[in-house]
């Protein structure tokens, strides 16, 4: 029984993937202009119509979207097509070998930053829930939660960047070339994308939290004379986080849209920069994959959010919730 | 620490919550009246035209004689600008929602009460278009369709309509699952079975008992939808592909990014515009989603 409900979504899943790519591969041949002049525009007849194959712009949607998808599925991203004139390209591969990493590391450290000071702050507003410190720092969390990432960004750029002149305001630094330095490069951004979720995770956790309180097992545990902390940490915090796990699977997806812009307000050049400037020089074929990329790692959270509310809710896991 | 009671069984639900107080209920309407009177009668201002270049006065600072929030790199006056800016900005957000939370909330409210392949379909239309990140969506339906051919440069459609036509294509699936949603759970009430019981016609039913109660959560979910529509349209801005140059808000910060050590304040102001918007945007809908719990809760 278990295993169909898995399967149904499974398909689900795929359907979605599919018909993701497939309306790309319209939309893209809907762009307007002539990717042949922007791309080679001075190139020969013989070498626009060996550019025309290369593209699929010669065989109809359907085949074109079909070679994709099974270039594709063997690691061919397509290619990076550059106007030298003689149509060569560089592989949209190696471009996201360089790209990914960036905007991954970039979603990772948010993911790490967020979830390790919205868990304690979460749990300190329910065990301090009602009083005054809650109810200040609550409504400040709500109204910090609102701002965009990118706002933040800015002015965390002119005060800590260029006012202070304490952090680099822009650029990458890989880790493999200097660790401190990479650490300094990413501290802006990763606060900007950070600081709207944490006040996001830990208002979630708060509620869940207190309702978690009110539960008999909670009144048990007090009157075996547990502390409140060992309570509070070992017993209600763990069914307490699957809003918070569901919430931070989703927002792992909206992260990438945050992540883009806040890679162009900082110039980190991830795949935001690469996503942006395909779309510009109309590279049909990175276009396609980028984009499915994105949507194949939207869906995967979403799956992954389903199999954990049954590892970390024993309700859940025992068929009881 | 140790004696702070652990429990909170005798809490009210309601305030458990962490709502904000009526305070900033009072302040978000002040600010969003202000904004939309800004946005319908600014032309009345006696203020520079946002687009006239006072080239004589280039990167005034703040409070400065004749441009009280100075000027940018290029001399444009930037309270005009923000007071131009909440038209454009006001215009696309509100339009997209309007014309978004029309027509999704139709299409979600139709699936849920037809069920069957109807609901399939629209569900998986749904799903489609909320797997692709807003801004990726936005970004290939505004180069798809603003972006002049190469040959005629005078080619494509006005940015503005590119953007309420990209943003409505987001919308409409957050509003339009909410409203499915919220329709399935009105349907199974008793009232409505009543109301099948003694034959009245599925269409009525839709009209007098589903559709005026799932347009109040909608509501609430609206002005939250606003508020993310005009965070969007500044990060597109951002990526070069927002309102023209100065336009919107978005696109005035986008435009004097690049001066951040100069005149700090040509792009801090307008970010600061558009996070008390959206926070604004936030506490309104909030607080309608208070009064929705409410009335439920009364039902």
């Amino acid at each position: 029984m278990k295993y169909r409900v898995a399967l149904n979504n499974l398909a689900k899943a795929v359907l979605v993937l599919f018909l993701v790519t497939f309306s790309i591969s319209i939309l893209v041949r809907w762009l307007p202009g002539d990717p042949i002049e922007i791309l080679m525009p001075f190139a020969t007849e013989e070498g626009r119509a060996a550019l025309r194959a290369e593209l699929g712009l010669d065989i109809n949607v359907v085949q074109y979207y079909f070679s994709w998808l099974f270039d594709l599925l063997r690691g061919d991203f397509g290619v990076w097509y550059a106007s030298t004139g003689d149509g060569g390209g560089v592989p949209v591969r190696s471009m996201l070998a360089v790209a990914l990493p960036r905007s991954l590391l970039i979603m990772l450290y948010t993911m790490v930053v967020s979830i390790v000071f919205a868990v304690p702050l979460g749990i300190f507003l329910a065990y301090r829930a009602e009083t005054r410190t809650d109810k200040t720092i609550s409504n400040v969390l709500f109204a910090v939660s609102s701002i965009p990432s990118f706002a933040i960004g800015l002015a965390l750029a002119f005060v800590v960047g260029v006012q202070l002149d304490l952090l680099p305001v822009i650029g990458y630094v890989p880790f493999a070339e200097n660790p401190s330095e990479h650490f300094r490069s990413l501290v802006m951004p990763v606060v900007s994308l950070s600081i709207g979720l944490i006040a996001t995770f830990s208002r979630l956790l708060r509620v869940d939290m207190i309702a978690t309180l009110r539960e008999d097992f909670v009144t048990m545990a007090s009157s075996k004379g547990l502390s409140n902390m060992w309570i509070l940490w070992r017993h209600v915090l763990r069914p307490s986080s699957s809003t918070l796990m569901t919430s931070a699977a989703l927002q792992m997806g909206a992260l990438i849209g945050g992540a883009v812009v806040i890679e162009t307000v900082f110039a980190l050049n991830g795949f935001g920069m690469l996503l942006t400037t395909a779309i510009a020089t109309r590279q049909y074929l990175a276009i396609q994959s980028l984009v499915a990329l994105i949507a194949v790692a939207y869906i995967v959270f979403n799956f992954i959010v389903d199999v954990l509310y049954a590892v970390v809710d024993p309700r859940v896991r025992g068929g009881r919730g | 620490m140790c004696c702070t009671p652990l429990l909170t069984h005798e809490s009210e639900v309601g305030v458990a919550k962490g709502r904000p107080g009526p305070l900033g209920f009072y302040l978000a309407s002040g600010w969003l009246l202000v904004c939309v009177f800004t946005a319908f009668f600014g032309d009345f201002f006696p203020l520079p035209k946002w687009d006239e270049y006072d080239y004589d006065n280039l990167g005034l600072p703040l409070f400065s004689d004749g441009h009280l929030l100075g000027t940018d790199y290029d001399g444009s006056d930037v309270l005009s600008g923000l007071v131009h800016g909440a038209r454009t900005s006001l215009g696309i957000s509100f339009t997209a929602v309007f014309i978004g939370s029309v027509i999704g909330g139709l299409l979600g409210i139709v699936a849920a009460y037809r069920r069957g392949w109807v609901d399939s379909v629209v569900t998986m239309y749904f799903n489609v278009s909320l797997a692709i990140p807003t801004i990726v969506l936005t970004l290939v339906m505004v180069a798809l369709f603003a972006t002049p051919n190469v040959d005629d440069p005078s080619s494509g459609w006005p940015r503005e309509l590119v953007l309420i036509i990209s943003l409505t294509l987001v919308i409409i699936p957050i509003l339009g699952r909410l409203a499915r949603g919220s329709a399935l759970s009105w349907s199974g009430r008793d009232f409505v079975l009543v109301a099948e019981s003694i034959g009245m016609k599925k269409r009525s039913i839709l009209r007098t008992h589903i559709i005026p109660n799932v347009l109040p959560s909608m509501m609430s979910v609206a002005f939250l939808a606003a508020g993310v529509v005009i965070v969007i349209e500044g990060g597109l801005a951002i990526l070069g592909v927002g309102a023209n140059p100065g336009a919107s808000w978005g696109s005035m910060l986008a435009k004097n990014r690049g001066e951040l050590a100069i005149t700090p304040h040509t792009t801090l102001v307008p970010a600061g515009v558009i996070g008390l918007t959206v926070m604004a945007l936030n506490y309104f809908g909030d607080y309608f989603r208070l009064r929705i719990d409410d009335r439920e809760s009364r039902i």
